[in-house]
């Protein structure tokens, strides 16, 4: 009996470590190797406490917790900015210098570690038995679970899966993408804290061993065998995993010096037949076994293309039904712009010197050219030009070196995309940035401003807001989705859409941002005829709600559809503006761009 | 690699593992022959050619080149047969630059001399590609990269180029310049054309033959005269 509790407390403390692994390698995309080492803060914390200051259980506990998660959020800073091969290597160094200064600290213990560390005493009841331990960590794991669980299936969640699949498309949509990976990262070490202080507890010794980069290894080994990105696949893994090694051991009669070669063996084999045969590991992402908390997430099982081939002609409806739904549309109180037409002289963009330089090339070489209030302005140009560099710059993602860019008044020039799309200005992408493994309706539901739900402290403390929220967003969602005729597919994952496909979910994901300012980068390139007259009635829509848009577009037929007034632009000047009538009449312009 | 291909695609079916989306295809291309395939969003036309360059696997039927069985051959083999993709997505090699990428797409190509001069060819056709020939192609403007793709397609030296949607993010004037330059190699080298394009005047200006799909099948197939004088066009899609 005491065997197997045993067994399952350290099934326990290694679920907690894969899940909150989980959190920022499988939902967030972070890749840290060193997450053995937040165990190791928290482990150590405990420890310390619990021997130099006589700290009991539970406040030792919550030392830990605390202690691993600002620790967590410090690595976060550096990290913030790296790629990926960086960020591995930063967690590397994490690790190395946490065993380091523990075995070099003579406080710390040195080598040896913390020993001797107390059993837990609670209410007068002392702990020694697997068995009694077993009663301890059951409630404290499933806590931990529960409080995962609520990041990770939520619209907080979402985000963080919008930040692994693009993080650039997820900052053009308002999220500030720094916040939320270190909000990960803290919640993540804080989990990995609290598994090395029940490890402390449990073992009732610390020692930098048990903290170090093979550890953080066999940790990721649980997360990628059981399942990246699925909730409780991570919890299979671990059990799994840890199971093994014991079991293995008594039924092949092996010598207990052997032990960690066979574990090594264990988790080695474990990873190179998952790679192999099952990358999405035994649970896949998508798959749901929790029914329990169905109340906090919506998500069903997304259909095969094969269901939906049958849903067929339906799922590439036409939207001119759709179309009726913008007649009783006023926008929503969660738009993104505070509100406003314009400038007093009607323009709601003024552009007036923009200039970038990119070591010897000057993409845009001082730009003036303004947007008037509600009306469609079209954007053309040979390839090249720097039409798609200018929206960069307008909307933050690259800084202009110099040159201002008034939106309604105020400069925003050197703003973050986040915080240009929250004043109401946002843009689409040339190659589309739509979220590949996630459904074409989470896409959508990604472009709501000031949802609760994807705030730390909104998600614990307005669950009731939140649930409120979620349901208005998917409606939304939905109703944009037909809008450009894909409800039928809503549940499918984005990436496996043709094209074209994602194309228009990325236009619905746009419009559902309810920006009064919409920069468009060839919205219509890559459409059939039909669907570009569709979207072309859809851009004229826009214009009648007051929004005001600026099209790049190679396609001149769907262009003068929609075109109030074009600018030409080539090799990074405007060098021409007028109807797209008038331009496509100027010789010089038809032999550098137009053609016949 | 001399010598004119024809190519026959008889009843394939392709799709992605459980997902199908091509039920029963065929087609056929003589040398110096040029067909469009035309049709609505996720009609299958990019399985189409993907299953004939050999980056899909072919769930049933046959692909002949010259005759032969090539269902199963690599896409490798088939690109040293002569079949070159050009594919929808944008697809240079982005850390390496402009020259690099076009030298790689003349890999296939035996002949040094050849291979030069195709390589001068691209450069003339794309006078931007000059300017920018050692500059790293991640960082050109993504019409400068659809391009380059061009540029290494052409320079494979193809007996048969299956185009997808090539005049994709393209100014106009440019495009109706490779409309010339695919005539011309066409008419010079007996190159057959397979274009998949959304842009349906683009494709009647090029194409003798069109075959529109709908839903993973081929609804019609005539000349593009025939094509043209068709009433109602769009209800086709």
């Amino acid at each position: 009996m005491e065997y197997q509790a045993d067994l399952a407390n350290q099934v326990l403390i290694f679920a907690i470590l894969a899940f909150s692994l989980n959190l920022l390698l499988g939902y967030a995309g972070q890749v840290t190797i060193g997450h053995a080492a937040f165990a190791g803060v928290g482990g150590y914390a405990a420890a310390k406490l619990a021997t130099a200051a006589g700290l009991g259980f539970a406040p030792a506990l919550v030392a830990a917790v605390l202690t691993a998660a600002v620790v967590g959020l410090i690595v976060s800073v550096p990290a913030l900015r790296l790629s990926l091969e960086h960020l591995i290597l930063l967690t590397l160094a994490v690790s190395v210098v946490f065993v380091t200064l523990a075995s070099s600290t003579s406080a710390l213990g040195g080598a040896y570690g913390i020993l001797n560390i107390p059993n837990p005493d609670l209410a007068g009841k002392r702990f020694d038995y697997p068995s009694e331990y077993f009663l301890l960590f059951l409630p404290l794991t499933i806590l931990a679970f529960l409080i995962y669980w609520r990041f990770v299936e939520s619209p907080f969640g979402r985000v963080l899966k919008a930040i692994r699949e693009d993080e650039l498309a997820t900052r053009a949509l308002g999220k500030n993408v720094f916040v939320y990976k270190m909000e990960a990262f803290a919640v993540a070490s804080g989990l990995a804290g609290l598994a090395g202080a029940m490890l402390a507890f449990y073992t009732m010794l610390v020692a930098p061993a048990q903290f170090n980069v093979t550890q953080s290894m066999l940790i990721i080994t649980m997360v990628i065998f059981g399942g990246m990105g699925n909730p409780t696949g991570p919890v299979l893994g671990a059990a799994l995993l840890v199971l093994a090694t014991p079991v293995l051991e008594k039924n092949l009669n092996i010598a207990a010096e052997k032990a960690g070669l066979v574990r090594m063996v264990v988790y080695g084999a474990a990873l190179v037949l998952v790679v192999q045969l099952r990358p999405q590991g035994l649970i896949p992402e998508r798959f749901s076994l929790m029914v329990v908390p169905r109340w906090l997430n919506r998500w069903k099982r997304p259909q095969t293309a094969a269901q939906s081939q049958a849903i067929g002609a339906a799922g590439n409806s036409e939207p001119s039904a759709a179309l009726s739904f913008l007649d009783g549309y006023h926008g929503s109180s969660s738009s993104a712009q505070p509100g406003g037409r314009g400038n007093n002289d009607g323009t709601v963009l003024a552009v007036r010197g923009l200039k970038k330089r990119f070591g010897g090339i000057e993409a845009v070489a001082g730009v003036d050219f303004v947007l008037p209030a509600g009306r469609v302005t079209g954007l053309v140009g040979p390839n090249g030009a720097g039409k798609t560099t200018v929206f960069s710059l307008l909307t933050g993602v690259i800084p202009p070196d110099e040159g201002s860019v008034e939106l309604r008044g105020k400069d925003v020039a050197g703003k973050t995309p986040d915080a240009i799309a929250k004043m109401g200005m946002v843009r689409s992408f040339q190659d589309v940035r739509i979220f590949a493994r996630l459904t074409a309706l989470e896409n959508v539901m990604l472009a709501t401003f000031g949802h609760p739900g994807e705030t730390f402290l909104g998600l614990f403390t307005k669950p009731v807001a939140v649930r409120a929220a979620e349901r208005e967003a998917k409606e939304r969602a939905l109703k944009w989705l037909s809008f450009v005729g894909l409800e039928g597919k809503a549940d499918l994952l984005a990436g496996s859409l043709a094209f074209a496909e994602q194309k228009l979910v990325a236009i619905a994901r746009l419009l559902a941002t309810e920006a009064d300012v919409l920069l468009l980068d060839e919205p219509i390139t890559g459409i059939d005829p039909q669907w570009a007259t569709r979207i072309g009635e859809v851009i004229h829509t826009l214009r009648q709600l007051g929004k005001t848009v600026c099209i790049v577009e190679h396609n001149l037929r769907a262009l003068e559809q929609v075109a109030d007034h074009c600018y030409f632009m080539e090799s990074g000047r405007i060098t021409a503006e007028g109807s797209l009538r008038d331009l496509m009449s100027e010789p010089r312009l038809v032999s550098a761009y137009f053609g016949t | 690699m001399s010598g004119k291909r024809s190519l026959a695609v008889e009843d394939i079916r392709a799709g992605y593992g459980k997902k199908q989306v091509v039920f029963g295809v065929s087609l056929s291309l003589e040398p110096g022959q040029i067909v469009a395939i035309l049709g609505h969003n996720g009609a299958g036309k990019t399985t189409t050619l993907k299953t004939i360059a050999g980056l899909l696997p072919a769930q049933s039927g046959v692909i002949r080149l010259d005759g032969v069985d090539i269902t199963r051959n690599s896409c490798a083999q088939r690109v040293r047969h002569g079949i070159v993709y050009l594919p929808q997505e944008r697809s240079v090699f982005a850390q390496l630059s402009v020259h690099d990428n076009l030298l790689l797409g003349g890999t296939p190509n035996p002949d040094r001399a050849e291979r030069q001069k195709r390589l001068d060819y691209v450069l003339e056709l794309f006078p931007i590609l000059g300017e920018r020939r050692s500059q790293m192609a991640g960082t050109l403007s993504g019409g400068e990269q659809r391009m380059v793709a061009f540029g290494i397609a052409l320079m494979a030296s193809a007996r048969v180029l299956l185009l997808d949607e090539y005049s994709l993010g393209l100014a106009p004037s440019l495009c109706q310049a490779l409309a010339g330059t695919i005539k011309l190699l066409v008419e010079r080298d007996g190159m057959s054309v397979l274009l998949v394009e959304q842009n349906v005047p683009l494709a009647l200006s090029l194409a003798e033959r069109v075959s529109v799909m709908r839903m993973g099948r081929i609804v019609v197939e005539e000349t593009t005269q025939q094509l043209g004088e068709r009433e109602h066009l769009w209800e086709l899609f």
